[in-house]
């Protein structure tokens, strides 16, 4: 493999797969499974991505120098290889148009609520294709540099935070019952889709030992991030209120105000763009990629090109936000499975064949 | 100044001419006369329509069995020097009794005995010695020599060593580059004396043959560097090279890319710096601009003033810079969003106020941004033509009287007047004219998408450009190191300027194979490390 990204680019490679859209709507998801607790649910739902990244190291690591779609064809056999690639495919592909919906809705509704839809989805996916097609040592530049860049942009809520936020609507703590957090668990568990993402970008990791611990770093970087979100908004707001919005992250910033600038989310947002744009296009180039290598192309951007009237047509397809949050909650899902069974089976084929370590030592 | 010169190259002799090289020694022979006649009837002919070329004969010694013939170009030399060392010794010459009237002996009596010059060369190819001499050099043919003696005298008109237009400084050399590439190489020797600084020469252009030279310091220059700008600068086939612009956009690694990609400079001081970094210079003969390779992003907002004042000024200045920058390209675009698409951004007070300008306005903000960005850019186009008397007329009355009757017949409203000043002053506090040109077209890119996207489109637009810089690579160097790729160690003096003494590694952007580049003599000694 030509082409290596550093383990501190997969960090924020994998924490900008994760990060994107779910983030504006994550307090609302929580406190509505959990109510106050819905810190915790945070907590819960890293349990998950977090078995799913152990999973995907340990079957990379035991046959290095593998990309995934060689990975997949030398252990399930040409044909199957080829069934699970298409798999990831197809979910690469429904996740970054379920992202990039999202992500115009948001647009939709607080900068440009006129402008068709299809145009706004043609316009960002364009850049993200641009993105996407810029190959895997520009990506993980790209995540990084946009990472410090735009993270800051979260602490504009502080003020607010500073000046209204009452700690006792977190209490009280541990107040629902154990099949409720159950299910708190699985529903932020979708938050973190884009984790199974692992599985394409560590075979290119240059050093194969700090994987695990980057990607471990990455799952708990942003599962930082997203406490921090919710338990601002809900301290804020209150378990009850923050159900009430659509983007309740979005809504903390209005609170304020702050001299000169009328409403200073319009900031957030826009520095947002900047993050919510990574997922659609890390997803865009994971597609891509395994497209590539299963039909043994040379050029990524001709993929790129192939994969752009697709995934705006799915993205263009839901009716309304109801239907495009349910796509996003289908992602959500098919992440889940598609991050567990994945490495799983890839890890127990592996295992049976007893291929790998013993050869490779 | 003193002269730096490549050694002589092994020059075949070329198929056309065939020399007799057995010429024997002793008697002046009838082979070496016939040399001598046939040559310079060659160069007769050949030379016959250039008006410029002299063929002065002359007898050398006053030993009328001397002829020789001297040829060189009236305009490219230095004409007392030619008197002086050369026609005159020759003439005079006395150290030739005695000695054998041809061969190996004459040419070594005459180079070290008549000739007064500090260059002098032997060659026999006919082709090359001709080419040396357009380049200014005087050639010598004598009878009994079946070669020519070329000499350096060339000098003639030279611009004085000034200061540069375009990067005046304050602190550090007033001292800029002129056309002169051998003048332009001791500039930088002056600053830096290491034996180790290598200049290599070629030639590049079919019909301009110009003098191209890279220079680095061995040992702290990246090979592999040094041997990529080698291979691309001798991929260059073009007719003539007529600025070292020419040299740059040949082997730039991106030319679609609206960014310089090559750090170019006027001042030998820069030129230096960049040097000690590892990194190399490309020199042009007659072009006062010298390329330093590879650059970075960040350089561009990087001015010598930053290192030659205390660190904190430095600092300041260079994130005024960067604020500037992006008022710059980002200024007219926001304008344009904020008043057509996002009113409700604009505080209260000051929204009733925009509203009452733009009132009798007629356009919609993008018209108005494009008619004053064009006036602005024409007057700056006429600015630069213009002799410098009439410019300032035109600023008076380009600046102050056009926008002044714009508002009045409110073609434009006042504020918009206001954020194109600030925008177009901002374009100028960049310290690189070649970066300030690329801004103008990042900024029509982005009051485009600003005027059809509102907000939306600058970010996007933002993004397209923070990517296609991520992708940039000059000469292997990401252009966005030290950000992306983040270098931790690199910060200290990328946006920041951390005191010198801080600063005891060399940037690791820049491939290198020397990293020490001070010891940290502030570093409490005797108490202990910390």
């Amino acid at each position: 493999m030509s082409y290596t990204i550093t383990s501190k680019q997969l960090i924020f490679t994998l924490i900008s797969c994760m990060l994107g859209a779910g983030i504006l709507s994550l307090p609302r998801v929580t406190a509505e499974a959990v109510g106050q607790d819905a810190w915790l649910a945070v907590i819960l739902g890293g349990i998950i991505p977090f078995v799913s990244i152990w999973l995907s190291n340990k079957v990379v690591s035991r046959h290095p120098g593998l990309s995934f779609v060689a990975l997949t064809e030398m252990l399930a056999g040409k044909w199957a290889g080829k069934i699970l690639s298409a798999v990831f495919v197809i979910y690469s592909i429904i996740a970054s148009a379920a992202i990039l919906r999202v992500f115009t809705e948001v647009i939709t509704m607080f900068l440009l609520p006129k402008t068709p839809i299809l145009l706004k989805i043609m316009l960002g996916l364009a850049v993200s294709a641009y993105m996407a097609g810029s190959g895997i040592k520009v990506l993980g530049r790209l995540n990084e540099f946009l990472f410090y860049v735009l993270i800051p942009t979260l602490f504009v809520s502080i003020p607010s935070v500073i000046k209204f936020a009452d700690i006792h609507y977190l209490m009280p703590v541990l107040n629902n019952s154990l099949g409720d957090y159950s299910k708190a668990a699985l529903t932020t568990g979708f938050a973190y889709s884009g984790f199974e993402t692992i599985i394409v970008f560590a075979p290119y990791v240059l050093k194969k030992k700090e994987t695990l611990k980057a990607a471990v770093l990455a799952l708990i970087i942003t599962a930082l991030i997203y406490l921090y979100t919710v338990i601002t908004t809900v301290t804020v707001f209150g378990a009850e209120l923050t159900q009430m919005f659509t983007w309740p992250t979005l809504r903390l910033l209005s609170v304020t105000e702050i001299p000169v600038l009328e409403r200073i989310e319009f900031i957030a947002i826009i520095a947002w763009i900047g993050v919510a744009i990574r997922p659609v296009s890390n997803q865009y180039f994971c597609a891509g990629l395994i497209i590539k290598d299963v039909f043994g192309m040379k050029s990524l951007s001709k993929v790129v090109i192939l994969l752009y009237p697709i995934i705006a047509a799915i993205a263009w397809y839901p009716k309304n936000i109801g239907i495009a949050f349910r796509l996003s909650d289908f992602v959500g899902m098919y992440s889940l499975i598609l991050g567990t069974a994945l490495p799983l089976l890839l890890l127990g084929l592996s295992i049976i064949r007893g291929k790998g370590r013993a050869r490779d030592e | 100044m003193k002269k730096y010169r490549i050694a002589p190259k092994e020059v075949k002799p070329v198929s056309t001419m065939k020399f007799r090289t057995k010429a024997s020694a002793g008697v002046m022979n009838a082979d070496s006369a016939d040399f001598f006649d046939r040559t310079a009837e060659r160069l007769r002919k050949d030379l016959s329509g250039n008006a410029d070329v002299i063929m002065r004969e002359l007898f050398i010694g006053g030993n009328e069995n001397l002829d020789a013939l001297l040829v060189y170009l009236t305009g490219n030399i230095d004409k007392k020097l030619l008197n002086d060392s050369v026609i005159k010794p020759l003439m005079t010459c006395s150290g030739l009794e005695g000695i054998e009237l041809s061969g190996e002996r004459l040419k070594e009596s005459i180079i070290k005995k008549c000739l007064q010059t500090g260059s002098v060369r032997y060659s026999k190819d006919y082709n090359t010695t001709l080419r040396d001499m357009f380049s200014g050099e005087g050639i010598l043919l004598v009878k009994g020599i079946e070669g020519f003696i070329i000499f350096a005298v060339d000098g003639g008109k030279k611009r004085q060593i000034s200061e540069p237009e375009t990067e005046k400084r304050i602190r550090g050399t007033k001292e800029g580059f002129i056309e002169d590439i051998w003048v332009n190489i001791g500039m930088i020797r002056e600053f830096i004396k290491d034996p180790m600084l290598r200049v290599e020469m070629f030639k590049i252009g079919q019909r301009s043959q110009t003098d191209v030279a890279i220079a680095y310091i061995n040992g702290l220059a990246d090979s592999k560097i040094v041997d990529e700008v080698k291979k691309r600068i001798k991929k260059i086939n073009i007719d003539a090279i007529l600025s070292s612009g020419y040299i740059e956009q040949y082997i730039e690694d991106n030319p679609w890319s609206v960014f310089p990609q090559l750090m170019g400079t006027e001042k030998p001081d820069r030129a230096a710096a960049n040097l000690l970094e590892g990194k190399l210079l490309i020199i042009t003969d007659r072009s006062p601009f010298v390329f330093a390779a590879p650059a970075i992003f960040v350089e561009f907002f990087q001015a010598t003033e930053d290192y030659y004042e205390k660190f904190q000024a430095g600092t300041f200045s260079r994130i005024i810079r960067l604020i500037a920058f992006l008022i710059a390209v980002l200024g007219t675009s926001i304008y344009i969003a904020l008043t057509s698409f996002h009113p409700e951004l604009i505080p209260s007070e000051l929204l009733i106020s925009f509203a009452r300008l733009r009132k009798k306005v007629p356009f919609p903000p993008v018209i108005e941004a494009l008619i004053m960005e064009f006036t602005v850019e024409v007057l700056r186009e006429a600015g630069i033509r213009l002799p410098t008397s009439v410019a300032g007329t035109l600023g008076i009355v380009g600046g102050i009287i056009l926008g002044d009757a714009a508002i009045r017949s409110n073609l434009v409203s006042p504020a918009m007047i206001v954020v194109i000043a600030i925008t177009t002053v901002c374009n100028f506090v960049l310290p690189n004219y070649s970066m300030t040109l690329s801004i103008r077209l990042l900024k029509v890119f982005l009051i485009i998408l600003s005027a059809t996207f509102g907000a939306y489109g600058i970010a996007l637009g933002l993004l397209v450009i923070v990517i296609h810089l991520t992708k940039l690579e000059s000469f292997s160097v990401p252009y966005l190191s030290p950000y992306a790729p983040s270098r931790f160690r690199d910060m200290k003096d990328a946006l920041l300027r951390m005191p010198l003494w801080m600063n005891v590694k060399r940037p690791v952007s820049i491939p290198h194979t020397d990293d020490t580049r001070a010891v940290n003599n502030r570093e409490k000694s005797g108490t202990g490390e910390n």
